[in-house]
């Protein structure tokens, strides 16, 4: 079945949504998850220019300032309940996983 | 530098048969340098065999000289991830590097399908399933002649073929995408049926100038040296239009009055002489 757009978030938007806290290029998010993933998580380069577009007209991101071909990006309202929203799907999994380990 | 131009028939969506040839072009020190309708230019290389990868960027046009800012930007991410831009086909953006396990332009299977599909959307399937219509019409209207409505019904046929053959990959490819798989590859049947159909399609117009509908063949074959003119013509017009840095919608309305218009004005004043 069809995901619904941004019900659950991909590993890479979670990532992007996490790096975009705080005021960010666009450009360094690639970088900057793979620091933060320790390289388990690599985004490219058209996976993060169409995802960014797309969180933008979800108004998840909004684009707070431009330098030359350089965009700066953050994370709307709406983008924070919609990443704590999955921080709490991934908890139930969490505890899911933990409950039911070895069957049922 | 060294250049040589060969006849290029990819389908449109088939991103790794385009990768593959450019890859073993380059291996045997070719490298890409411009793309055109049907032609693309390869230059000699000594060095580092580059590493090829393609992605689309459906606002992109082979009208624009020069890229848009929005292309800039996306260019400049790719630059970024280590990935030098070549040359565009249509919408199809490729480029090139020579580091070892560089990031991949897409990462995301379901992104880059949809992408795909948006940009298909606006290029392929638009031209063909309109001028399919075009000449399905045309097939009703030279009733009288069977060979130009041969030639009409198999131009509608090609077109509509390959915009069957990629709705087939659509959908067979979304639904591995949505159980957490890859796009499919075209595979060899779907790149063999598009050379097919485009060498049927070439073949079977050049049979019917040769072979004459009014038993006047050599009438016919007198009229291939106009077509070929004609469409030499084209596309020197549309290299004029990229020149002159005309705007997408005008060059492609401009295009489209050539096609049409002036052919059936032609023909207009052939039957009052």
């Amino acid at each position: 079945m069809a995901r619904e757009k941004f019900q659950t978030l991909t590993e890479q938007m979670f990532y992007v949504l996490l790096c975009l806290q705080e005021e960010c290029y666009g450009m360094d998010i690639m970088e900057k998850v793979a620091a933060m993933t320790e390289g388990r998580v690599t985004i490219g380069p058209g996976t993060l220019y169409n995802l960014l577009e797309q969180f933008q007209k979800a108004e998840i991101i909004a684009e707070t300032r431009v330098e030359g071909r350089k965009r700066c990006y953050q994370i709307t309202q709406r983008g924070l309940d919609m990443l704590e929203k999955e921080y709490q799907r991934l908890l139930l999994l969490t505890a899911d996983y933990h409950r039911y380990k070895g069957g049922l | 530098m060294k250049r040589k131009r060969r006849l290029e028939t990819f389908a449109f969506y088939d991103m790794e048969g385009i990768i593959t040839h450019l890859e073993n072009m380059a291996q045997a020190g070719w490298a890409l340098r411009e793309t055109g309708s049907l032609f693309w230019t390869y230059e000699k290389i000594e060095s580092t065999v580059p590493i090829y990868g393609t992605t689309f960027f459906p606002d992109a046009s082979e009208m624009d000289i020069t890229p848009t800012a929005t292309q800039a930007e996306f260019l400049a991410y790719c630059q970024k991830a280590g990935w030098q831009y070549v040359t565009q086909w249509k919408t199809i953006q490729i480029f090139q590097t020579t580091a070892e396990n560089p990031i991949p332009l897409e990462t995301d299977e379901a992104l880059r399908l949809k992408i795909t599909h948006k940009a298909m959307k606006k290029t392929l399937l638009s031209d063909h399933l309109t001028l399919g219509f075009l000449f399905l019409m045309m097939v009703f209207f030279s009733r009288e002649s069977l060979v130009l409505w041969m030639l009409y019904l198999l131009l509608a046929c090609y077109l509509f073929g390959s915009c069957f053959a990629y709705g087939h990959w659509y959908k067979q490819s979304l639904r591995t995408v949505e159980a957490g798989g890859n796009c499919l590859s075209v595979g060899k049947k779907g790149r063999f049926l598009a050379k097919s159909l485009r060498f049927l399609a070439g073949f079977m117009v050049l049979w019917t100038f040769f072979q004459g509908g009014s038993g006047e063949p050599f009438a016919m074959l007198a009229l291939l040296p106009l077509v070929l003119a004609f469409l030499t013509l084209y596309f020197l017009v549309q290299k004029l239009c990229k020149k002159l840095g005309l705007s997408k919608k005008l060059a492609d309305d401009f295009l489209w009055f050539f096609i049409l218009i002036l052919p059936l004005l032609f023909l207009g004043i052939l039957f009052c002489l």
